[in-house]
This record gives C-alpha cells, structure tokens and sequence, in this order.
C-alpha cells in the first residue's frame, strides 16, 4: 500500500514564461511505468512539491488526450511558486494526483460551449478546451472570452494565436481599460462588461467560468440575466488546500470539501453552499 | 440594584460618547455534580440597558486590553474599557507604540485588591507584585475595593492552607539561582510541552503583529511543528519581543493550557531592563518606548 | 465476558506488559494531565474524569513525519519516515476519547486510507475505563454517548471497589490478552456484589438527560448560517488552537517541510503533518482572498462541522462531550451555552411555524 501523502518525482522537461509572473511547466514522470499508466480528466488539479519548500495546489492545465506528460501554469503567489520560478529544465519537482472531480465532458457532448476565463484562471478551462478540440466534431459551437489585466498579463500567448486563426472557434480577447498596448487589437473592458455586449445564447449551451471571485460573481450574474439556468454554468471554485485528499479540512465548505467533491461545482451546486467562499 | 459602574456605563452610551465598553460581565453555567457556576467572562456592551451585565470583582482576571487592537473594536470611533491597574499598564504601551489613541478611549480604572486566577489557582500570581492597586491612569475610578478584601481575605486563608501552587515569584527566583546548564535543561523540559496552539500569543494585548513571525513562510523563520527547536525559537522570539514591553499582567500563563510557566522568563527580560536602563513598561503614555529610545551611551555589556 | 482485576494484580500486570509493550496512560504534570508514554506502574495518575489531554495524539500526532527527502545533485530520494509501530497498549481512555476515534477513524481510513494512522491504530491494544462520576463539564449522554459505553475497547475497566475492577472483555484482541495473562484476573461473581453501582452523581447526570437535541440544533444550522448569534458569541474568542487541539474529534492539520539542512548543492529535509485549527486567521487564507476574515466566521465553522457538515457527510456529529473545550477555553466560550442557545432558538423557530 501506498504513502498518501508521497507524491512521485517528476522531472520538468519545458518551460514557457507566460507572463513576467506566469510561467508553464511541462512535467514527465521518472519513472516510465507511471508515464503509461497516469490519467487525469480536465479539471483536475494536483499538489506539486518543492522539496524544501513545501506544496502547492495547481490544476492540470495540459489536455487529457495528450499522454506521457502534464502540464501547470504557475502563477507567483508566495514561497512554493516564487521558488518554482526559479527551476530549470532537468530539475525535479514531486507530484501528487490527479485530484478532484473533472467537467463533466460527457454531459458537454453535443452543446455548444461558451468558455469565459479571467487571467490564470483560463488554466483548467486550458485543459478542457484543448480536450475538446481533441475531439472537435463531437461539440457545437466553441466561443472563448478571455480577459486579463493587461496585455502582458495575457497567458498562453502563442495558443491563443492558433485558435484565433482556427475557424471553428469564436475567440474574444479583452484586457483591462488601460492594460491596452498600441498593438492590441482586441476589446478593452472588464470581462462581465463585454460580455453583455456579445450575443450569447443560452439555448443548448454550456457556459464554463473561472477566474478571480470577483469576476466569477459578475459573470454569473450576467448569465444569469441572459437566461442561462444554474445547471448551464460550470465553474471552480478555490479554497486553500494542503492534502487534497479530503482529510486536512482546510478547503471545506459545507457539506464538501472542494478538493473531493470540486472544484467543478455547477453554479446550481454553488447556490446551495454557505456563502464562504 | 445599580452600582456605580453600571450607572457610568448606563451614561457613556446613552449620551453616546462611547459606541462600546468592554467589561467584564457574569454568567452562569450547568456543570455536574453541583450547583450552576457563576463565571466571569469578557462582555462588549454596546446598548446602555445591556450594561446591567457589568460586573467588578474579585474574578475579573482577564486583560481586555488584548481587544483594543482587533478589527472589530478598532472599528468603532471610540470605546470605555474596563481595567485593573496591570491593564492600564498595557493599555499604556499600547498608546506608546501608536496602535490606540487616548484620546479614542475612556479608561473605566479599577481598584482592586487581587483576583483570583482559574484553573483552580487561588490567587492569580501577578497580583503577589502588584503596584497597582490603585490604577495610575484613568478616566472613571471604581472602587470595590472593600466587598473584594472580604472575599480575598477567605481566599488568603484557602492559599496558605492548599500551599499555593506554583507561585510565580518562587518559580522566578528558582530558575534565577539555577546554573545556566541547569536552566537550560529546565527550559527544554517545560517547552518540550508546549503544543503550539498559540493561546500565550492570541490573549497577549502585546502581541498584536498583523502577521506573527511564527505564521511567516517567505522564509520560514520559526519551524510550525509542536517540537523542541521550534518551540524554543518561538518562546525564546517571543521573549525577546516582548522585553521592555511585556506589562506582567500574567494573561499567557493563565490562557496556557499546558501550565508553561511563560511569565518567568519575561519577568527576567523586565528585570534586566530594570537594572540597566532603569525602565519599567507602561507607567507612562508620553514616555519613548525602551527600543524607541536608544542612546550612544547605554549599557551593552549583555552583548557578549 | 467479565473477569475480575485487583488493584494489585493490576499494578503487576502493568509492570509485566511493560517488558514488551509499549504502555501509555494518565499521568500529571505541571498540574495538567494527559496520557503518556510510562516506565513504571507508579507514573500513573488514576483520577476520576478525564485528562486535560485527550489521546488523540496517540493516533494522530500534534506533528507526524510523513516522509524524508534527500536531494543531491539533481537527484531526489524520498524514504519513509522513521515512524515506530511497536506494540502499544493504552489505559484508561474513557467512553467519549473512544467515541472520538470513530470520527478520526472515519476520516483517516476511508477514501484514501492513511497507512500511519492505520498501522497505529492496529497495532495499539486499548484498556479502556468506563465512568463512575461525570467530570464537572462533561456532556456525553447529550450526544448519545454512554458513559460505560465499551465500543473501540479491546477491555473495559469499571472500579468497582476501592481496590478492585471488573473487566469486561470487549474485543478478539482483547480475549487474546485476557487468555495470555488470565493468571492475574479472577472469575467475577454477579451474586457476589461484583456489579458496578453508580455513584450518586452519575445517577444525577444520567437522570437529567441531554441538554440538547443534536437533531434540532442540526436543523437549526441548515437554515442559519447567517444569524446574529455568530457574532454574538464569537466576539470575545481571541482565535487559539485551544478548543480544537483538545478536542478529540479534531483533525484538522497542515503540511510544512521543516529540519532541512543544506549541504553544498545538496539538502535533507522531512515533510511533517501538523495540527491546524480553523480557529487560525491563515487557516483559510490565499494569495489574494480569505474566505473566513472574521473570528465569528471561524468560531462558526467550528460548531457548523461538528454539528452539520460532518453529520452531512458522515450521518454522524464530531463532538462527543468530552467538555474539555468548555473548561480550557481562555475567555470562558462554552461550547453548552452556544448549543443550548441554538437549542432554544430552533424551539423558537418550530413554535412559529
Ligand atoms: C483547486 C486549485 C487550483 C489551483 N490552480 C492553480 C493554477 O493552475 N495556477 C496557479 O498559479 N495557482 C493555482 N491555484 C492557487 C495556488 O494553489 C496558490 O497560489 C499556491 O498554492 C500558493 O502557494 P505558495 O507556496 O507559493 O504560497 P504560500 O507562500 O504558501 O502562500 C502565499 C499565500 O497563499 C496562500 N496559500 C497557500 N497554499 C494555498 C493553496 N493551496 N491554495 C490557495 N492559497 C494558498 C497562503 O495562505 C498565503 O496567503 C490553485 C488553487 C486551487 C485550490
Ligand atoms: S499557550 Fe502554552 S501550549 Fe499554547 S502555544 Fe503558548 S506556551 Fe504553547
Ligand atoms: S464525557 Fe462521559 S464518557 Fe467522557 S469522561 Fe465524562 S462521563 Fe466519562
Ligand atoms: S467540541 Fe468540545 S466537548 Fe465536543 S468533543 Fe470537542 S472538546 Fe469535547
Ligand atoms: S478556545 Fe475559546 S478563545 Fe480559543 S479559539 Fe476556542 S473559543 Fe476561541
Ligand atoms: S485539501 Fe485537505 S481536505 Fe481538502
């Protein structure tokens, strides 16, 4: 039997700085067993290990479709992630997972969907829209909101490219008022804005969120007003968490601890809960 | 009937000069195998017929100084706080050190002759030392003291015959005279039993960093596990932190639930202060604080 | 099965087990008591209720290490921790320290089992005491926790005399014991006068009954997570880790990387499991949020997961009225006020309906 708590050793094999505070880390398992047998679903995150340092929680941000490798989008927050940034390609890193629950992509099959993503949180949506694209013919129409501060705070960068050059998406890009470049050519705005400017219907469709609180919050609302119902809106939610397994206690809300029984909450889950997240 | 504090109290709020006190107020609770137990508790009062609760005497031993820098109490313009002359001391430091104004605050000082400690402690062991009986710092005087001398003179009595515990000053001079190894040895023994769950600090009205040192991990100055070397860095910072500040008014040792005799060792740090800077926390509101107030000239000698 | 046990075949048949068990049992210090590790028979501190201290750090440590990692050169090498599994027997836990380990266990051997917790629990053999008296601030037959109640014991002790017990042989392993070292006990004999009587303070408190129904206040917590009573209560608690690192259904912990000396280029270290309280400010507390800013939020969550969440979860609540919460408490928070206020409120909320 296993060490819980254990997590494997995996060696990172990329880096891509995303934004001055943002980098993506791909990660291989060492040893090559676990690399065929590892399988996550998008949503799902893990607890990453700095030995030395400690834990941290990220999502997987790399497609489940894609084998033999995850990925993690890293944004510096404190002692973990300011040490991570400061790892090379070669260096070890432990992992625990995959944990928690996945969006329901069963369930998507058939919709269209409307992925609307603030700053890093376009993380788990990441894993999700890639996984869908993956499997392109078997979704409707796929429109991606994304927004961040500024420009340079924009993440995945280079993705973002492709999928405007691909047909079948329909991407909008918005940063902040004042976060706007001489070469942008995206919209200017807080996502909650834009998004009531563009028509999103909520007929047959899915919309997924994530993002800071604050902009989760409005987002929702603005659905809400368009005739989404609460089973139509999937989101994440974050709670610190330190075990990931359901034992700690840190990340309970009510009846769940978002690490088992999340982060993918429907907003008709999110309602239900005690307002304390 | 209404007492004097009660009717004072009464008028601070209803003329609204003050949006809250914090006293001291009494409850009753169901315990077994004997009559309910009339037990003192802080109150915060902010309605003026709610101030029928207050109550002085001989078992209000908290310090309710430690509420003044909280978020909550820290939200209202101004506040009466009831307090015995160790309080006034901390309150005093308190102004000192520029977290609470004087002005924002309406001392309700008590005169008091000893309270009794819990735990099943007769007395509690600051009020051996007291200077203050009556407080040097006040707005409003109560005075009950007679209904209190009867009481604690019966408790006296049940002192000398239960042989008191663990004075604090015989536990002080104990490990004063000790030989340095020895008490070093007695030092890891007591903190080896400390379980980390920061009660000492949490009730502390010095203690009132935003952020303690102990709760910092960029970097990590002070390992989180209840064992010996964090434990001993987190005693020994806090000790240090707390010279020529700590106001002796015994609120760690009474809140530690596993009797650590924390007082002891900031009892020394305050001596050594005493002796060489001839300085004594929380007498006065306009003096420098002791680190605020470094000279060229002062004593090093205890740097070695 | 129920034997019989003097006190002084007791004291042998401690000092016997101790040549090959660990032993550990009540004792006092520092005028607190708590279970310990013994050496000898004479460290024990038999007393009537319980100790400040509940055994929960037999079973789940105030820090565990839960494994070593070694870094050198690029290369990481994770061992097990150095964690000693001998045989244990532990004395004297009471009804509701026992009652507890049903929560802990419910936590740390389902859904992931934890190895160090499971491998503590089975390797400890567990002589348990049942209560003649009710301490001041017990509460269990309000929970529904009987206080000779023998569940999660291996053997059940009753003082039945000054100088002698009955032993109840609870479990397999406890039989296995008995029958090892039956030459110490001897045949109880129920026409004999050999039954516990209660003493009058137990007949009081058995009498008086449950001071709240943890139905009702389970009711009363699903529709008021907002009430003014939160604020009420909690504004005096100062946030220790006292009322949670006593309790012994609490369990809640962080993880940290703690001893890591460096070497060069090279460095060791260990990852430990420590106690935590959602009593702390950090407990909850990110980067850029905190879901729990305020003390009456965290005094909440305390009494919402044991009295809701946890009964949601597991069809059980997580406070077996031990009291020590109630007697430990700095500022005088009872944790009886607090149900007994809910208790009358539900009441309130049913009569208007
Ligand atoms: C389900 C989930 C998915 C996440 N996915 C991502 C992601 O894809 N990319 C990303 O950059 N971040 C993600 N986060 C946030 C990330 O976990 C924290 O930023 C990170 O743990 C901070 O660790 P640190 O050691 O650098 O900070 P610390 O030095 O530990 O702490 C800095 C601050 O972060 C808080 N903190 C510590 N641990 C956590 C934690 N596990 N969760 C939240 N706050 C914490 C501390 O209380 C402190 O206030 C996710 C969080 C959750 C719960
Ligand atoms: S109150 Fe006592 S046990 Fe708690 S942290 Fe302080 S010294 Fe340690
Ligand atoms: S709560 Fe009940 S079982 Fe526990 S010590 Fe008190 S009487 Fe005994
Ligand atoms: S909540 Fe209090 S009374 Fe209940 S089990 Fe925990 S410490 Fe004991
Ligand atoms: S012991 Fe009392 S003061 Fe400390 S956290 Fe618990 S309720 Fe609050
Ligand atoms: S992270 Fe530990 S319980 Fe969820």
């Amino acid at each position: 039997m296993e060490n819980i708590y254990q997590p494997h050793i995996m060696i990172i094999d990329d880096i891509t700085v995303e934004t001055p505070d943002v980098k993506t880390f791909r990660l291989k398992f060492q040893d090559s067993k676990l690399e065929s047998d590892f399988t996550f679903k998008a949503g799902q995150f893990g607890q990453y290990s700095l030995f030395g340092e400690g834990e941290a929680t990220f999502c997987i941000a790399s497609s489940p479709t894609r084998k033999g490798y995850i990925e993690c989008t890293v944004k510096r927050a404190g002692k973990v992630t300011n040490a991570m940034h400061k790892l090379d390609v070669g260096d070890p890193i432990g992992f625990r997972g995959p944990y928690g629950n996945w969006f329901p992509i069963d369930q998507l099959k058939g919709k269209d969907l409307i992925f609307i993503g603030g700053g890093i949180g376009l993380a788990p949506l990441r894993s999700l829209i890639r996984n869908c694209l993956d499997l392109r013919e078997d979704f409707g129409k796929i429109t991606i909101l994304y927004g961040s501060r500024s420009v340079a705070d924009l993440v995945y960068k280079q993705e973002l490219k492709e999928w405007e050059n691909r047909g079948d998406i329909n991407l909008i890009q918005t940063v902040d008022p004042g976060g706007e470049d001489s070469d942008w050519k995206g919209l200017t705005g807080f996502v909650p804005l834009v998004m009531r400017d563009i028509y999103l219907s909520s007929d047959n469709s899915v919309a997924l969120t994530c993002g800071p609180p604050i902009m989760i919050k409005f987002v929702i609302q603005g659905l809400d007003s368009m005739g989404f119902s609460p089973t139509q809106i999937i989101t994440t939610l974050e709670m610190k968490m330190k075990c990931g397994l359901g034992k700690c206690g840190r990340c309970n809300i009510g009846k769940y601890y978002v690490c088992k029984d999340g982060p993918v909450f429907t907003y008709a889950q999110i309602y239900e809960l005690p307002n304390e997240f | 009937m209404i007492t004097l504090l009660q009717a004072k109290t009464w008028e601070l709020l209803q003329q609204k000069e003050v949006s809250l006190i914090l006293g001291y107020g009494e409850f009753s609770r169901k315990i077994n195998n004997g009559p309910e137990q009339r037990i003192i508790s802080p109150i915060f009062i902010t309605k003026p017929e709610e101030t029928s609760s207050l109550v002085w005497n001989d078992r209000c031993v908290f310090n309710l100084s430690t509420y003044l820098t909280g978020k909550e109490v820290k939200a209202h313009h101004k506040v009466a706080i009831m307090a015995k002359g160790c309080d006034i001391k901390s309150i005093c430091v308190l102004i000192q050190e520029n977290q609470i104004k004087r002005e924002d605050l309406i001392i309700i000082g008590l005169t008091c002759q000893g309270v009794i400690g819990d735990k099943e402690r007769p007395k509690a062991e600051k009020c051996d030392s007291c200077q203050l009986k009556t407080p040097h710092i006040y707005d409003i005087l109560i005075d009950s003291a007679e209904a209190q001398t009867k009481k604690l003179n019966q408790v006296e009595k049940k002192v000398e015959s239960k042989n008191c515990v663990n004075p604090v000053q015989e536990k002080f001079d104990r490990m004063d005279k000790m030989n340095p190894q020895d008490r070093w040895q007695y030092c890891l023994d007591q903190f080896s039993k400390c379980i980390r769950c920061y009660a000492c600090r949490q009730v502390c009205p010095l203690c009132y960093c935003e952020k303690c040192i102990t709760d910092k991990s960029t970097p990590q100055w002070i390992e989180k596990s209840p064992l010996l070397p964090g434990n001993l860095s987190f005693h020994i910072m806090r000790a240090f932190h707390l010279t020529g500040r700590c106001v002796d008014c015994g609120e760690c040792e009474r809140a530690c639930p596993m009797n650590l005799p924390l007082t002891t060792l900031n009892k020394k740090m305050a001596q050594v202060v005493k002796d060489m800077y001839h300085y004594e926390s929380g007498l006065k509101t306009d003096e420098e604080p002791l680190f605020g107030s470094f000279q060229l000239e002062d004593e090093e000698s205890f740097i070695k | 099965m129920t034997k019989l046990i003097s006190r002084d075949n007791l004291k042998k048949l401690i000092s016997k087990v101790l040549t090959s068990f660990q032993v550990i049992a009540p004792v006092n210090e520092n005028n607190v008591s708590f279970f310990k590790r013994i050496s000898v028979y004479e460290q024990i501190k038999w007393e009537d209720n319980n100790p400040t201290k509940s055994p929960k750090e037999f079973f789940f440590a105030p820090s565990d290490d839960l494994f070593r990692y070694q870094m050198k050169n690029k290369n990481i090498l994770l061992r097990e921790p150095s964690n000693h599994h001998d045989q244990r027997i532990i004395l004297g836990i009471r009804p509701c320290d026992m009652a507890a380990l049903n929560i802990l266990d419910r936590v740390f051997l389902e859904d992931g089992k934890d190895l160090l917790y499971s491998a503590l629990r089975d390797n400890t053999l567990l002589i348990g005491q049942s209560c003649r008296t009710p301490g001041k601030y017990c509460f269990c037959s309000s929970v529904g926790i009987n206080p000779d109640d023998s569940q999660n014991m291996d053997l059940m002790l009753t003082d039945i005399e000054k100088n002698l017990f009955l032993v109840k042989v609870v479990s397999e392993k406890g039989e296995k014991f008995f029958s090892h070292f039956s030459s110490f006990f001897q045949e109880a004999d129920a026409t004999n006068g050999h039954t516990p009587v209660q003493t009058k303070e137990m007949v009081d408190y058995l009498k008086r009954g449950a001071l709240f129904n943890v139905q009702n206040i389970n009711e009363w917590l699903n529709e008021n997570f907002e009430h003014p009573i939160w604020s009420e209560i909690a504004a005096k608690c100062i946030g220790c880790g006292v009322c949670t690192f006593f309790c012994p259904t609490c369990h809640c912990f962080d993880i940290s990387d703690e001893n890591v000396v460096y070497r060069d280029s090279s460095f060791q270290g260990v990852r430990r499991r420590i106690w935590d309280s959602c009593s702390f400010d950090h407990f909850t507390k990110m980067p850029m949020h905190q879901p729990r800013p305020t003390q009456d939020r965290r005094f909440r969550q305390r009494i919402m997961h044991k009295f809701k969440y946890f009964i949601d979860r597991f069809q059980q609540g997580a406070c077996v009225g031990c009291g020590r919460c109630r007697s430990l408490c700095p500022v005088g928070i009872d944790i009886i006020e607090v149900l007994e206020r809910i208790h009358c409120l539900s009441y309130q909320s049913h009569g208007v309906k």
